[in-house]
């Protein structure tokens, strides 16, 4: 990232909610542009070159799915989608359709910016290489050797459940989807199976944390599929 | 031929099912007519008084169980012909259920009323029913928005206190304002939850999306859903250990569950104990047959079930105590949730103190599992 604080494209029809979103995003130093209806958004994504969008998904003319298709023909800007409780499948379509991220409306402050700051950390050690290790917590993924550890204690997993958890964990901070995560552990034909990703997510609870009911790393996003949580 | 006495006519003037039926029909038509006549200058709750006027002509010409029959149609008459969208028996408007509901009861009323009242006028009648109409909304309105206004009036007064009489926020009374704000936008966020739900239970837009989930998963969500209304509340679980798969529809069921904790909080004293226990049973100890069932169960300490049948409280706008807030709304929903699901809910006292709310669902033959995993045990070291 370069020294200039970090530029934040706001699509967002309703005013107040716009204003909100706009301070809060100002008050922690990032720069904003704001869009109201989706075709200026899309025009001003090319106008502005963002590094992060925040998309409403229920514009007045195209709709932020949509949006985000056309965002993705030319553009790898992650883009987090905003939509009301109960929508839950238009949320899926749009993380399937190349969002990174979402939040449920009515939110938090702090949420916000925590999807903020992810998106962007996401961006920003994105190279080709990766990481060789990740370590959250007592948790420790090395992915060179393949090897887990939980408070030093080696933990052993199945292949399947370690290509599960690394998934996961390559996109800390980011929700994917049960589609994603079947398509990268069980291959394209498994997309249909959401329980495989379910009970998988058990078994690494029951292996990895301490309350398995109140999970730490691997959090539940009802509906919609799974959270690996970094901080 | 002679028309012969009906059994719908036994407490009425004697008259044939033919005539009866004739006259259901007769009257429903004519308040139909009436109401797209004057489509243009009358709105929908005019309309439904036309109809209630339709099934009072005909408590008064036909027998009890016939007038009943009219009180019916009269609501699915209205529904087709006087709500948006039209000739449909779909409603766009949450308000029509409540019109639905009143109009039900009130037609339901006339019924029983005009058999008493047969021989006194028809204009008092009227103004009786009126009344009562407007009584039965007005409650309904009063209890719904009451608890809407609560939080809302608390978010209010506190939002100006800050914008405009000067407390600072970064105070120690600014900093509680502020987060009264917060806990107060969360209570009213649950409860137009709640009601958007019972709207599309009404409404007949539920439809369940049933898949395999994980009981433990559940039951965390719903706790975290609820886990700023939880605070510091010690909540004990009680979760088969093996995941067994139950096939339900996982919104619903968080829902149902933070319901029923959220009742547990309000009811029972602050820290003490809130237990919840998951176990699927099957026939003969068979937990994966297809008649496994899941059984659910929500126990607190508090002083248990009011007196009364515990079935009520699972009615609409009933609420165990009338100083706590919360739409009453909240049971309602559970109940509406469960039977959607062919389930069963029901509520009973602890024997040692507490009330204990068990839901049980169909928990459906456990799925083929990922067979490659089963056969490849091989661990990664």
């Amino acid at each position: 990232m370069t020294a200039l604080a970090p530029h934040i494209l706001i699509v967002e029809d309703e005013p107040r909610m716009a204003r909100f979103l706009s301070t809060l995003c100002d008050a922690h130093g990032y720069r904003v542009v704001h869009a109201e209806t989706g075709a200026d958004g899309v025009a001003r994504a090319a106008d502005h070159q963002p590094d992060l969008v925040l998309l409403d998904l229920g514009l007045p003319d195209i709709d932020g799915l949509e949006v985000t298709r056309r965002l993705r023909q030319w553009t790898h800007v992650p883009i987090v989608v905003l939509s009301a409780r109960g929508l839950e499948a238009d949320k899926v379509e749009a993380l399937d359709a190349g969002a990174d991220d979402y939040l449920t409306k009515p939110f938090g402050a702090q949420e916000l910016l925590a999807r903020i700051r992810v998106a962007l950390r996401r961006v920003a050690r994105n190279t080709p290489d990766g990481e060789p290790a990740i370590t959250v917590g007592g948790l420790h993924i090395d992915l060179a050797s393949r090897r887990v550890t939980r408070d030093d204690e080696d933990v052993h997993l199945t292949p399947r459940e370690y290509a599960m958890l690394t998934t996961l964990a390559r996109n800390a901070g980011r929700v994917m989807t049960h589609r994603q995560i079947l398509r990268e552990v069980w291959g394209p034909n498994a997309v249909d199976h959401t329980h495989y990703v379910r009970v998988h997510a058990a078994r690494l609870r029951r292996k990895l944390e301490d309350d398995p009911a109140r999970p730490r790393y691997i959090l539940t996003e009802t509906g919609v599929g799974y959270r690996f949580s970094d901080e | 031929m002679p028309d012969s006495p009906s059994p719908l006519a036994v407490d009425g003037p004697t008259i044939g099912w033919r005539r009866a039926s004739a006259v259901v029909a007769l009257s429903l038509g004519a308040c139909t007519g009436v109401v797209l006549l004057l489509d243009a200058y009358i709105d929908a709750t005019d309309s439904a008084m036309i109809y209630l006027v339709g099934v009072m002509v005909t408590a008064y010409l036909t027998s009890a169980a016939a007038s009943v029959l009219s009180a019916l149609l009269a609501v699915v008459a209205f529904d087709f012909f006087a709500t948006a969208p039209r000739f449909t028996l779909d409603v766009d408007d949450a308000h029509f259920l409540v019109t639905f509901a009143v109009m039900a009861g009130a037609g339901l009323s006339i019924a029983s009323l005009t058999h008493r009242l047969r021989r006194k006028s028809a204009q008092h009648l009227a103004d009786a029913v009126a009344i009562e109409t407007e009584q039965m909304r007005n409650a309904m309105l009063a209890s719904v928005s009451h608890d809407l206004r609560t939080p809302l009036a608390t978010i209010m007064g506190t939002a100006t206190a800050l914008a405009e009489h000067g407390v600072d926020p970064a105070s120690p009374h600014g900093r509680t304002l502020l987060a009264t704000l917060r806990d107060e936008s969360e209570r009213l966020e649950h409860q137009l939850g709640n009601l958007l739900q019972m709207t599309r239970i009404q409404g007949g837009a539920l439809r369940l999306n049933l898949e395999w989930h994980v009981p433990e998963e559940l039951v965390g969500q719903a706790l975290h859903r609820l886990r700023s209304r939880l605070g510091q509340r010690p909540v004990t679980l009680a979760i088969d250990p093996d995941p067994e798969l139950v096939r339900v529809d996982a919104l619903a069921v968080e829902l149902v569950l933070a319901n029923l904790l959220e009742n547990a909080v309000k009811y029972s004293p602050e820290n003490s104990e809130i237990e919840i226990r998951s176990t699927r049973t099957g026939p003969a100890g068979e937990p994966s047959h297809a008649n496994a069932r899941w059984q659910l169960m929500v126990l607190d300490r508090g002083a248990g079930l009011p007196p009364g049948d515990p079935e009520t409280l699972f009615q609409r706008f009933t609420r165990g105590a009338t100083d706590r807030p919360g739409v009453g709304l909240g049971l309602a929903i559970c109940a509406a949730m469960v039977r959607a699901h062919d389930g069963r809910i029901s509520a009973a006292d602890r024997a040692d103190g507490g009330a204990c709310f068990t839901v049980e669902l169909p928990a459906g033959a456990a799925p083929a599992p990922d067979a490659e995993a089963e056969t490849h045990p091989e661990p990664v070291r």
